[in-house]
């Protein structure tokens, strides 16, 4: 049989195309480590609220639900962090450990080598807000004892408060879909617009805030004190008059009851802030690292008849004395 | 110009320019030698194939982000403006020539690279593998890529958005393509099937290359017809396309197997004017043309308008607004395939009755008159094209150096910052490019309406009508580009 060398070196060069691109590729890709120092990627997902060591690509983006990364390392081991994000910019902050903000705008890799100099379990934050369920993404970020161990069983349990909030974010809040009710529309918002997550379930608050002064969130379910509301009868009324979107002002010329002033002020304060945010935090250690938690401006965000319904439903969760 | 009396109507005819014909085979014979060469299509093939597998490779595990991933910034920005700007009009079925999709099945009838197999498939003196079907008589046209183009216009926003489905699309259609040539007889895929292949096909009539036999009379004379039938030179042609006859550009992928096949070295490759050839001949054809009138005036509202609503509509899976989605879709193959039409029929009825000859039917002059679109939808799908370059073709310059947004840093460009160029002039460059457009559309007019009623009075009237609707298509993209 003749050969035909021609053909032979088209059959081979046509082979190196199809079997070479993929090999080079996959030799160059950023999950493989070429050097000694482990690395560990961290992609972010605005979408879905999270951190995650998964490989995320175009394929499976669209129909995957990846994990929550959660980071463990052992004292003394030295790591490269790698960063990406699939979406828009997000930025990877760990207060304590004086880890970042690092800021991970898309279509860019960030390498940040990172020593385990101290023992203990952190959180680990997004600080650039990225989108509806920025406020999820959060994470645990464990350095044990070199030698030492971590079971799944251990790990589910230090996970476990991040993840049963999670379900908030999983679907955006469609307007059409809020109650009438304006206490359950109240709730729904303050879940579903992330409230929750810094201010806890029904604004029972205590969630830690990083070297902030006061050193966690304020709880919000004893709004109708702050108010300066006295009694249930009052929050009653004051709820019925943020039912029908009442003008406050227009009411102090005849209030309808002794402390109304005193309320109308709080009430003004406080629907700022709900208005304007609050970046700067007071440090508990002013050479610290800044509070990774921070309130934002919700202006654009939420609507007034949607803080009113927020308002009203936090002045619901009083607990009255009878 | 030259003008002869027509014996019939008493009236002279102004003829249309025939215009220059340079053969570049004989101006540049390097042309010609790589035109002969075996590898040909390999040389043009290989590199590629090379870049649309880096695009499938890309769209699959590269970044989902579409401005960081190859698949989306090469594919439709790149390669859709080189396709449309400058390949089509300047060189008409080049990129035929090249594309990678129907090649494994050109490998598979062949089984050889270079090799040029003698034997008996049919009707050709070349041996083929695979079944060698005929094509289905009732699609031996364009309105399967008429179709299938239309389906990828309605999910474009899907499409250029995400790599995958790109990726995606790009696969189906090499598999496709693969799996119809070992059905049927050469490239049934490229020549009714492929979407693009019908847009290329379509607007290469305005092109300024063809390739003809130098001399028909030596065609006549020819028993050997290798270049339809193929020989040991060459192979028949994978379009089905006889020399002796080709005189559109429509069915030739510039191939180059007849000049190889040619026995009697008949072969030219013309340079020739723009818009050049002005016969449809069927109602296929004409469809392309409204269908692309009416997609390219919808990728401008959507893509280049400022509505948030439509754009919602046209990506569902990023709105998860399935009820705009299926209104869009509605509206688009309705005013693509319906509206347009329905109203260049009106327009073209009443060029009919303006020219009151009586020697056509009104049919006959709807069809014959719908070729106008071609030169103004191309040079409309130019002007659309032209802001996605200008506007977001530095993406291009990061991505050659990270194709897959892996942070690779091929050749320093990675860190390119997204800059659009002269964003100011955009609109003028668009409104010039469709005053070009609607100055041959009219210009062309003319002279279909003088072959149609052999009157230039007659022509005259009946252009009144056509050039009103051209320039009402052509007002209709220039509100939408600075309006």
């Amino acid at each position: 049989m003749k050969i035909n060398t021609k053909e032979i070196l088209g059959g081979l060069a046509l082979l190196l195309v199809l079997v070479g691109t993929p090999l080079v590729i996959n030799y160059f890709s950023p999950w493989r480590n070429h050097g000694s120092t482990r690395i560990i990627n961290l992609t972010a997902i605005s979408t879905q609220g999270i951190w995650t060591a998964d490989k995320v690509d175009g394929l499976n983006i669209w129909n995957s639900v990846f994990k929550k990364a959660t980071i463990v390392m052992h004292k003394g081991e030295k790591v490269i962090l790698r960063f990406t994000t699939v979406d828009v910019t997000h930025s990877f902050y760990i207060p304590e450990l004086k880890l970042g903000p690092v800021f991970v705008d898309a279509g860019h890799l960030y390498d940040v080598p990172f020593t385990a100099d101290t023992t203990g379990i952190f959180t680990y934050y997004c600080t650039s807000i990225c989108g509806h369920c920025h406020f999820y993404m959060q994470g645990k970020f464990i350095i044990l004892d070199s030698g030492q161990d971590v079971s799944e069983e251990e790990l589910a349990k230090i996970n476990k408060g991040i993840d049963t909030t999670l379900q908030f974010c999983s679907t955006p809040l469609n307007d059409n879909l809020l109650p009438k009710d304006i206490i359950l529309k109240g709730k729904m918002l303050f879940e579903n617009r992330n409230c929750i997550l810094c201010h806890g379930k029904g604004g029972k608050g205590g969630v830690k805030n990083t070297n902030y002064a006061k050193t966690t969130i304020p709880e919000l379910f004893t709004l109708a004190e702050k108010l300066k509301i006295p009694d249930k009868e009052t929050a009653d009324s004051i709820i019925q008059l943020l039912r029908i979107n009442a003008d406050f002002d227009k009411l102090n010329n005849n209030p309808p009851f002794r402390t109304y002033s005193r309320f109308l002020a709080q009430f003004k304060s406080i629907n700022q802030k709900i208005l304007d945010g609050a970046n700067i935090l007071q440090k508990a250690d002013s050479l610290g690292p800044v509070p990774p938690l921070c309130m934002p401006s919700w202006e654009y965000y939420l609507t007034q008849d949607e803080i009113n319904a927020i308002l009203a439903y936090l002045i619901n969760q009083n607990k009255w004395e009878l | 110009m030259t003008k002869k009396t027509d014996n019939e109507e008493h009236e002279e005819l102004v003829l249309e320019p025939e215009g220059f014909r340079i053969n570049l085979f004989k101006k540049f014979p390097l042309i010609k030698k790589f035109a002969k060469l075996k590898g040909f299509q390999f040389f043009l093939i290989l590199p590629s194939l090379f870049i649309f597998y880096i695009i499938i490779i890309s769209g699959l595990i590269g970044t989902p982000l579409g401005n960081r991933n190859i698949a989306i910034v090469v594919l439709w920005i790149l390669w859709w403006f080189l396709l449309i700007a400058i390949l089509v009009p300047l060189l008409g079925r080049t990129w035929c020539a090249m594309c990678p999709l129907p090649w494994f099945g050109d490998l598979f009838q062949r089984m050889s690279f270079f090799k040029v197999r003698t034997g008996k498939t049919n009707y050709l003196r070349n041996k083929m593998f695979g079944l060698n079907l005929t094509w289905p008589k009732r699609l031996k046209n364009i309105w399967l890529p008429n179709i299938n183009f239309l389906i990828l216009c309605t999910f474009s926003a899907i499409l250029v958005t995400r790599p995958f489905v790109s990726s995606f699309v790009v696969s189906m259609m090499l598999i496709v393509a693969t799996v119809l040539a070992v059905i049927f007889r050469q490239r049934a895929f490229c020549s009714h099937v492929c979407p693009v292949s019908g847009f290329i096909g379509l607007y290469s009539k305005t092109a300024m290359l063809e390739l003809r036999s130098n001399d028909k009379d030596v065609c006549k004379n020819c028993t050997d017809k290798g270049c339809l039938r193929g020989n040991e030179n060459g192979w028949g042609c994978p379009w089905f396309e006889y020399m002796g006859k080709l005189d559109r550009n429509n069915n030739c992928g510039l191939c180059m197997e007849c000049v190889k096949s040619c026995p009697n070295d008949n072969i030219a490759l013309n340079f020739r004017p723009f818009a050049t050839e002005t016969t449809l001949k069927g109602y296929d054809e004409a469809w392309k043309g409204f269908i692309d009138v009416g997609t390219s005036h919808a990728y401008s509202l959507i893509y280049l308008g400022s509505s948030g609503i439509l754009k919602d509509w046209v990506n569902p899976t990023q709105s998860n607004n399935w009820t705009g989605f299926f209104t869009y879709v509605i509206i688009l193959w309705l005013f693509s395939l319906v509206v347009v039409p329905g109203i260049f029929f009106l327009f073209t009825s009443l060029s009919h009755k303006l020219a009151n000859t009586g020697r056509v039917s009104r049919m006959e002059a709807f069809k014959a008159y719908s070729y106008i679109l071609i030169p103004l939808g191309l040079l409309a799908w130019i002007a659309f094209s032209v802001p996605l370059l200008l506007v977001n073709g530095s993406y291009i310059v990061s991505v050659i150096s990270d194709p897959l947004g892996w942070g690779w840093n091929l050749f320093g460009t990675r860190d390119f910052q997204w800059h659009p160029v002269i964003p100011e002039y955009i609109g003028f460059i668009q409104i010039a490019l469709l005053l070009i457009g609607l100055g041959y559309a009219i210009y062309k007019g003319f002279f279909i309406g003088q072959r149609l009623y052999n009157s230039p009075t007659a022509a005259f009237r009946g252009l009144i009508p056509v050039a009103v609707f051209s320039t009402v298509i052509a007002l209709a993209f220039i509100m939408l580009y600075i309006g």
